[in-house]
């Protein structure tokens, strides 16, 4: 720093090339997925095809949240080209907002038509399921293991049981899905129950894992991703598929789904992105990745944990997509103030 | 004309700068408030009427204020113990640890916050408390010693010769006072403003909320709320939060300048420690203890495998997390250092010509560089979000700006100019303002003046301050979660992989991250020679 | 004529004080120096020329080219003045020869030097100001100004921090290297001493505004005011009371004067008055000194709440009263000329 003409040139030379970005020649994705999986497959998926794709990643802080926030943001001059949810709910929401165009994939012809959009805004592919996930070491014997969802309510767990606050993810998508399933006054009484029931509200299922493999807590409310990922790490973990019995509700599923943003740039490059997104492949992928996500699709192997269930082979929760994701603000907002956010 | 001209070209630097400022920061403060009342059925007031209406807004503020304080007095015991020992006195090794005061500000305040989760439940009251006054410790300790070694002597020497050694000591207390609360005002600002640690510790169990919890919390629901009220809730919910912190901040600045009228004089005489001298190490461990060895620890447990419950620690898993880190990890913190380099250089040259006004009488220039520091980094974050996501500055810029890192750049250099131009300043004021006025009168051009005769007595203090918003940029979060570019910055990464339980590569990445925050900024002063106590 | 500095109608407002209008002129190769007390505006009328206060109104000329009208104003650097600050104003980072290549950058390594050695500064040429003694620091600023060749040298108080011994040789050689240049020079100053050593020409200033302005020799003999008698004269200025039209009352009896009474003064300049036992009318002071002094003594006395200096032929010991006699006529002028320029 002795000569300081040096300096500013450095300066200089960092400023203007600091600024010098343009706008990215392909499309450009908002990945809700964890980065340390979605990001060497999506730059993959670049080099397979060609295109100078544009990423940006999820933050747990904000999770989905703040992507869907952000597109929102950015309607009047759209930045994103392809939405990857690791859920739906706030798909369907931006669908309904008029933010995503119709594309219907060739990629997804096989994918089962509950988990595509009538009118191909959206489609589904490679789901997680809202899980139980129990410490093995405070519960030994299977038979003592929870079995539903009601359980959270449930005296015998009082204060011994975890599940995330459901103000973003799976979580808030679950809980808004449940409010529709159960009616407000239904939703309600199970509310306070949880309440009266000491439940831990934690701030992630990340979060909800943690303390239960710690044995903080006897089970908690999960994700499979989570469980996998604990699972993986030896930590002393099962799981179980809640309300299989006949006349439960059934486990609730939430897919990953991808639409086109409306006005976004690159929309050829987007809808390469899309097909190459929903390919078969790609399930494949995420169901032998750390996440073992379960494939929607037939003829694709599962995750190799016997603990999770393929598709078809338990109780799946039947909710209402289209009127969760018209609920999911107010019921955020709701859930939001109850846990004093 | 062609003075004219002249005139216009001396101030270009000058005005480059402020209209740095306007568009970087005044335009999205302004475009923030603006926004709180513009709802589309025209101007309104109803997201301010709601403004505390909710008890929960007034839990969360009487919460910040306590952890707030809880965590000051954490910040003295720690912070003003070091400095005390250290400075002026015997201790064993003093010469070392007290230039160390600096060292846990390198650390991030999350990072501690994830060292100490690791060892410890910290989900209750003081745990946070403890874990908050740890990280902003250093703003006391720097101060503090700061103030030690610019007091005259020979009023310590006269008070020990009158009253003795006890009083003689309350005597230097009193006399370092601005400095101590200016260290005091400056951490509990940076705690009630701090929503990382926070949020972090509810994920660790934490049932309460502080108010910059509140705020971003509502930020990530903004776009989704279902009411003006509730889109501009979080805008609204800080604007109280600012006013406090600004009117701290005043309080700070003019305490510090104060201090910083203090000439110096005669150095503190050497204060015997006598039988506490081998005990008083026991501050030092304390305060470099929880705010960096503690967090360090735990890193590298981590990139042993510490998180992993399947296999024992070992070097051949270490091994293993720094492949790890090297395919997941390298890029962000390519970016991250990046970043902080170019956001270096540019806080300097933009900081310079602000500095040099503030410094000879520009106190509006300095009040309004100051502003970033008494807002939220979030909010900050939100505002400058708005501002180049769409309309008229969008559109100056075009709508590339925003995804690029020019905006990340820009972001960062507008969060963290108050911390160059309050640096420079200072040391411009001690420049006597004859020496420049000589060289005006000389027939040089002003870029030889600035160059030879200006710039060169504010070296220094503009490597100081460069190291100084290198370290913070390279720990920022905040801004790093709001803005695009900077999303793919290295302590953004790793706080989104320690929620997805990747500690072990992230263990890696952290101490990569730390190496660079501590070696960078010292290098040139080892290459130099220069006095490690310079940079503190 | 054609002036090396001229100013007309010079005003400059600094927060509550202002400077002006002052108007005077000086000559191409002369030595003025500007005195007053303390806050009399001195420095400021200096710092108003060079450019480094910004006056309000008026014309300045220098040499003829106007460098300030109420159109705007020439930069510092374009006047053609050379500046000498009080304490040198040094740049702590550069050597002595690095000041003069500064100032001068067609100056060699040799060549700076060289006028180091003119300014008896020869040995520090490598060094800086912290390794420098005050009066080689005010050399090297004096040299400094002189390097840019100016027109005309302007010095704010330059021997003030110049040790005692060492402030003949600092006069002499500001005198030796003006006259060589051919240079006018304006000092500021408000040590009577230091401006009749260095300067030919006096300008009188008190509160912002010029009360006298004429040869040293001038001044000295036949002040215009009581204000530059005392100021330069030494002399002690009594209040004296109105007694009837034209006339006013005196310590010493009557005499007539213009202007209103409490404006003028009784000038009593050393040497003017001769310090008896008492015996006869005249106002009687109690002595305070008496110093042996030519054939006699110099008593100070008290007269009247002033000190003023009489001649004695004995010794007289403090305390003791005394007459006082008048040597020569009274002398009561205007404390300030009332139209001050």
């Amino acid at each position: 720093m002795r000569n300081p003409f040096a300096f500013v040139g450095l300066t200089a030379f960092l400023l203007a090339s600091a600024c010098s970005d343009k706008i990215p020649a392909g499309p450009t994705i908002y990945c809700s997925l964890d980065e340390q999986f979605s990001r060497p497959v999506i730059e993959q998926f670049g080099k397979e095809l060609g295109l100078r794709i544009q990423a940006r990643y999820d933050t747990e802080a904000a999770k989905t949240v703040g992507l869907v926030s952000a597109i929102l943001e950015e309607q009047k001059h759209p930045r994103a080209s392809v939405f990857w949810n690791n859920e739906l709910a706030h798909t369907v929401r931006l669908a309904q907002e008029g933010l995503l165009v119709p594309y219907r994939s060739p990629s997804a012809e096989t994918v089962p038509a509950q988990f595509r959009d009538p009118q191909d805004r959206w489609t589904g592919f490679a789901a997680r399921a809202r899980v139980l996930v129990i410490n093995t070491n405070v519960l030994p014997d299977s038979k003592d293991w929870p079995s539903s969802y009601r359980d959270l309510a449930d005296p015998k767990w009082k204060g011994r049981c975890a599940v995330a606050r459901p103000l973003t993810g799976t979580t808030l998508t679950h809980f808004t899905a449940l409010k529709g399933a159960l009616g407000d006054s239904g939703f309600e009484a199970f509310f306070a129950a949880m309440l009266q029931n000491d439940v831990k509200f934690l701030q992630s299922n990340g979060a909800t894992l943690r303390e239960t493999a710690a044995g903080n807590v006897a089970w908690a409310f999960t994700d499979t991703d989570d469980y996998h990922v604990g699972k993986l790490r030896g930590q002393p973990i099962a799981c179980v598929f809640p309300d299989q019995k006949d006349g439960e509700i059934g486990t609730m599923l939430i897919p990953n789904s991808v639409g086109i943003v409306r006005g976004g740039p690159d929309q050829e490059g987007a809808k390469k992105l899309v097909d190459r997104i929903l390919a078969m492949s790609t399930e494949a992928m995420l169901a032998a990745a750390e996440g073992a996500q379960i494939p929607l699709r037939e003829g694709i192997d599962g995750p190799a944990d016997p603990g999770i269930l393929p598709i078809g082979s338990f109780r799946a929760m039947a909710w209402d997509v289209e009127w969760t994701a018209q609920n999911l603000a107010a019921a955020n907002q709701d859930f939001a103030k109850r846990f004093g956010l | 004309m062609a003075a004219r001209a002249r005139d216009w070209i001396a101030r270009a630097p000058f005005c480059a700068a402020i209209l740095f400022v306007v568009c970087f920061v005044v335009a999205p403060m302004l475009l923030l408030l603006w926004q709180t009342i513009d709802s589309q059925d025209g101007l309104t007031l109803v997201a301010w009427r709601e403004l505390f209406a909710d008890p929960q807004d007034r839990a969360r503020v009487w919460a910040s204020a306590q952890l707030g304080l809880a965590s000051l007095c954490v910040s003295i015991g720690l912070g003003f113990t070091h400095a005390w020992v250290t400075v002026g006195r015997d201790l064993p090794l003093g010469r070392v640890l007290g230039p160390l005061g600096i060292a846990p500000l390198v650390v991030p305040p999350i990072f501690v916050a994830m060292g100490f989760a690791d060892l410890f439940p910290v989900a209750g009251f003081w745990p946070c408390a403890i874990l908050l006054g740890t990280a902003h410790a250093p703003f006391v300790c720097v101060l503090v010693a700061r103030g030690l070694r610019s007091l005259d002597g020979r009023g310590y020497e006269a008070a020990l010769m009158l009253r003795g050694r006890g009083r003689a000591e309350l005597w230097l207390v009193r006399a370092i006072l601005p400095e101590l609360i200016a260290g005091c005002m400056l951490a509990f600002l940076f705690t009630v403003a701090d929503h990382g640690v926070p949020e972090f510790l509810t994920v660790k169990g934490k049932t309460w909320h502080t108010y910059s919890e509140g705020v971003f919390s509502r930020w990530t629901r903004r776009a989704v709320g279902t009411t003006f009220a509730d889109r501009q809730s979080p805008i609204v919910a800080a604007a109280p939060l600012v006013m406090a912190l600004l009117t701290m901040l005043w309080l700070a600045l003019k305490l510090r300048g104060r201090a910083d009228e203090r000439g110096v004089r005669a150095e503190l005489p050497l204060r015997p420690l006598g039988g506490w001298r081998w005990p008083s190490l026991l501050f030092p461990a304390l305060y470099l203890g929880a705010g960096v060895l503690v967090p360090v620890f735990v890193l590298a447990r981590w990139a042993l495998g510490s998180a992993q419950k399947a296999e024992p620690m070992s070097l051949a898993f270490l091994r293993q997390s720094f492949q790890k880190a090297v395919d997941q990890g390298v890029p962000d913190l390519m970016h991250s250092i990046w970043l902080a380099l170019g956001t270096a250089a540019c806080v300097l040259l933009i900081g310079l010509p602000l500095a040099r006004r503030a410094g000879r009488g520009g106190r509006l220039v300095e009040a309004l560089c100051a502003v970033p520091i008494a807002s939220p980094a979030i909010l900050l974050g939100i505002g400058l979000v708005l501002t180049y996501n769409s309309g008229p500055l969008a559109e100056l810029f075009g709508y590339g700006f925003y995804d690029g890192w020019g905006f990340a750049l820009a972001g960062y250099v507008a969060r963290f100019l108050p911390f160059c131009v309050l640096t420079l300043a200072a040391q411009v004021r001690r420049v006597p303002l004859a020496a420049e006025e000589a060289a005006r009168m000389l027939p040089r051009s002003a870029l030889a003046r600035a160059l030879t005769i200006h710039l060169p007595p504010l070296l220094p203090a503009a490597w100081s301050a460069s190291a100084l918003v290198f370290v913070l940029s390279l720990r920022e979060l905040d801004l790093a979660v709001v803005l695009p570019a900077a999303n793919s910055t290295a302590v953004r990464r790793l706080a989104n992989a320690v929620h997805f339980q990747h500690e072990d590569w992230s263990g890696v990445i952290a101490l990569l991250l730390l190496s660079i925050a501590v070696l960078l900024p010292l290098l040139p002063s080892l290459i130099a020679g220069r006095k490690l106590a310079s940079l503190s | 004529m054609n002036y090396a500095v001229e100013a007309e109608g010079l005003q400059c407002d600094k927060g509550s004080f202002r400077l002006g209008p002052c108007s005077f002129a000086v000559g191409p190769r002369a030595r003025v120096a500007i005195v007053g007390p303390s806050g009399s505006g001195k420095s400021t009328l200096l710092r108003c020329l060079a450019g480094l206060d910004r006056a309000n109104k008026g014309v300045i000329r220098v040499h003829g080219q106007v460098v300030r009208d109420d159109h705007g104003a020439m930069s510092p650097d374009r006047r053609g003045l050379g500046f000498v600050f009080q304490d040198g104003a040094l740049w702590p980072h550069m050597t002595a020869s690095q000041h003069l290549r500064f100032a001068a950058p067609g100056l060699s390594q040799e060549q700076s030097c060289a006028m180091l050695s003119r300014g008896g500064i020869g040995h520090v040429a490598d060094r800086r100001p912290a390794e420098m003694s005050g009066g080689e620091a005010q050399r090297l600023g004096l040299m400094r100004a002189l390097a840019a060749e100016p027109r005309v040298l302007l010095l704010d108080e330059p021997l003030r921090s110049v040790d005692v011994h060492q402030r003949d040789a600092l006069v002499l050689l500001v005198r030796e290297l003006a006259d060589e240049r051919g240079i006018a020079t304006i000092l500021v100053t408000h040590d009577r001493d230091e401006a009749l050593a260095l300067a030919d020409e006096i300008l009188v200033m008190h509160g912002g505004r010029i009360v006298e302005h004429g040869p040293a020799t001038t001044l000295l003999q036949s002040p215009g005011t009581a204000f530059a008698a005392a100021f330069l004269g030494g002399a002690a200025c009594l209040p004296v009371d109105a007694s009837r039209d034209g006339f006013v009352a005196t310590a010493f009896g009557e005499t007539n004067a213009r202007g209103e009474a409490k404006m003028l003064r009784l000038v009593l300049m050393p040497g003017d008055l001769i310090a008896v036992p008492p015996s006869g009318d005249g106002p009687r002071a109690r002595a305070i000194a008496s110093v042996p002094h030519e054939d006699g003594y110099r008593i100070r006395a008290a007269l009247l709440g002033q000190i003023v200096l009489a001649q004695a032929a004995t010794c007289i010991r403090p305390g003791e009263e005394v007459e006082l006699r008048l040597r020569r006529p009274l002398r009561v002028l205007p404390w300030t000329t009332a139209n001050a320029q």
